[in-house]
């Protein structure tokens, strides 16, 4: 079964971070990358560690790829988050431009933490996906802020049909996951949390055909849930009304790790979205068999955690091996 | 005057998207670069007064919008060697004695003002 987190054919690695590392700007690492991928018959990996929390920005674009040959964005080895925005490789930038722009296809961000603050006019997005099957993986978007009269969203699937699985978004100023495009510019979005937005949890707009499975949405300001969700759609659930798609759960409480810490794992006490998610490790659209953690699934839950932990006092989670591919 | 470090392209990139003079770059200054960084390109501090804003670096119709063309930098940095910065094989950061083997830096420069030398391709 395969990992939410693809791997690209023949991957070309380089590492990203503080003193020592191959790049300490992400620019750079995408101007010297952007090229035919496909007649390379190379992918190009960019694997970053947690060095410091990055004022950086990056857009993807102009390389030829495939669903073989294409870019990644992860943390290395050892380097990963664990399921929650205060550990891992973590950006937050000042910069008024969207943190990680994915506008090829294919190309993928992967279980990186990352936050906008900005005083702008404009509304940013954290993670912006724009492409045949761009996708973030893992990711957590978080504390967005925009001082301006803009907002900051965590995800945003535009033109193209993006991917979005096992990825958070915790307390954004703007919508937690926004979807546009036109018809044909389908998106999946599997195992997504949202949560404290400052507008929707999840707010479909545009034409297009955005399905939306085993997402959780909860305390959203405006609502959980917006929109007409794609007909396929199934087995989302809300702290509100709003949960779309069939066997959705409304109007539910979710008992989390630690709120306070922004420990959005599931409790093992959890009522709401523990062991109500539908299987997805065949999913013809992206199978996957792994959670927020990088943890094979067992029990389909709802959200990016699919393995409720025991809360310990002060919102304890357990350190789990974590799987490479 | 506010110093920033700025980074420029001293050799096309593969795909031809990047440019020699290109501004890839424009950051607060870090003691330090990439491994990778240390060839193709030139860091240097510079005068942020009249840079262009670092929002604004993405071309809408090249992949980079400002350039500086690498002669107008010898101009005003006589000891420059062109054909060092334009050799892909040779770390070359003259202006900082950036150490190839750790990507410190060993000097600052004193903040050069470029904004004289700056083509806004959208302008041109």
């Amino acid at each position: 079964m395969p990992s939410a987190r693809r791997t690209g054919t023949n991957e070309n690695i380089s590492t990203y971070g503080g003193g020592g590392r191959d790049y300490t700007a992400l620019a750079v690492w995408e101007a010297a990358t952007d090229v035919d991928l496909v007649t390379a018959a190379q992918s190009e990996v960019l694997e970053c560690y947690d060095d410091a929390v990055f004022d950086d920005n990056v857009t993807l674009q102009s390389a030829t790829t495939s669903a073989d040959y294409f870019r990644i964005i992860r943390p290395a080895s050892g380097q990963k988050h664990n399921g929650t925005p205060n550990s891992g490789v973590r950006f937050n930038s000042t910069t008024d431009v969207q943190l990680i722009f994915i506008n090829e296809n294919y190309s993928q961000v992967q279980d990186i933490v990352g936050t906008l603050t900005i005083n702008s006019g404009n509304s940013r997005i954290i993670f912006l996906l724009s492409g045949e099957r761009a996708s973030a993986i893992g990711c957590i978007a978080v504390d967005g802020a925009n001082s301006g009269a803009g907002i900051v969203r965590g995800f945003q699937a535009n033109v193209g049909t993006a991917v979005i699985v096992d990825c958070i978004s915790i307390n954004n100023d703007g919508d937690g996951f926004f979807f546009a495009g036109d018809a044909a510019d389908d998106s999946n979005t599997y195992n997504c949390t949202s949560v404290n937005s400052g507008g929707y949890g999840f707010n479909i707009n545009g034409n297009a055909t955005h399905t939306l499975k085993n997402c959780l949405a909860s305390g959203n300001t405006t609502a959980d849930f917006n929109g007409t969700a794609g007909g396929s759609s199934t087995n989302n659930a809300s702290s509100d009304a709003t949960a779309p798609g069939t066997s959705s759960r409304t109007s539910q409480t979710f008992t989390f790790a630690d709120t306070g810490s922004d420990d959005y794992h599931l409790a093992a006490s959890d009522a709401g979205a523990k062991g109500f998610g539908t299987d997805l490790s065949a999913d013809s659209a992206y199978a996957f068999d792994d959670d927020i953690d990088q943890e094979t699934i067992s029990t389909w839950s709802i959200g990016a955690d699919a393995q409720a932990v025991t809360a310990g006092t002060g919102g304890g989670f357990m350190f789990r091996r974590r799987r490479r591919m | 005057m506010a110093t920033k470090e700025i980074c420029i392209a001293t050799v096309a990139s593969r795909s031809g998207n990047t440019v020699e003079g290109d501004i890839i770059v424009i950051r607060d200054p870090l003691p330090y670069i990439g491994l990778k960084e240390g060839t193709n390109y030139l860091w240097f501090l510079v005068d942020d007064t009249a840079l262009p804003s670092r929002e604004t670096l993405s071309g809408s119709s090249t992949k980079w919008r400002y350039n500086v063309p690498l002669a107008d930098l010898k101009a005003r940095v006589a000891a420059l060697d062109l054909d060092r910065l334009r050799n892909s094989r040779d770390w070359y950061q003259p202006l900082q004695d950036t150490n190839p083997d750790t990507g410190l830096h060993r000097v600052s420069n004193t903040p050069i003002d470029i904004s004289a030398n700056v083509t806004d391709k959208e302008s041109v």
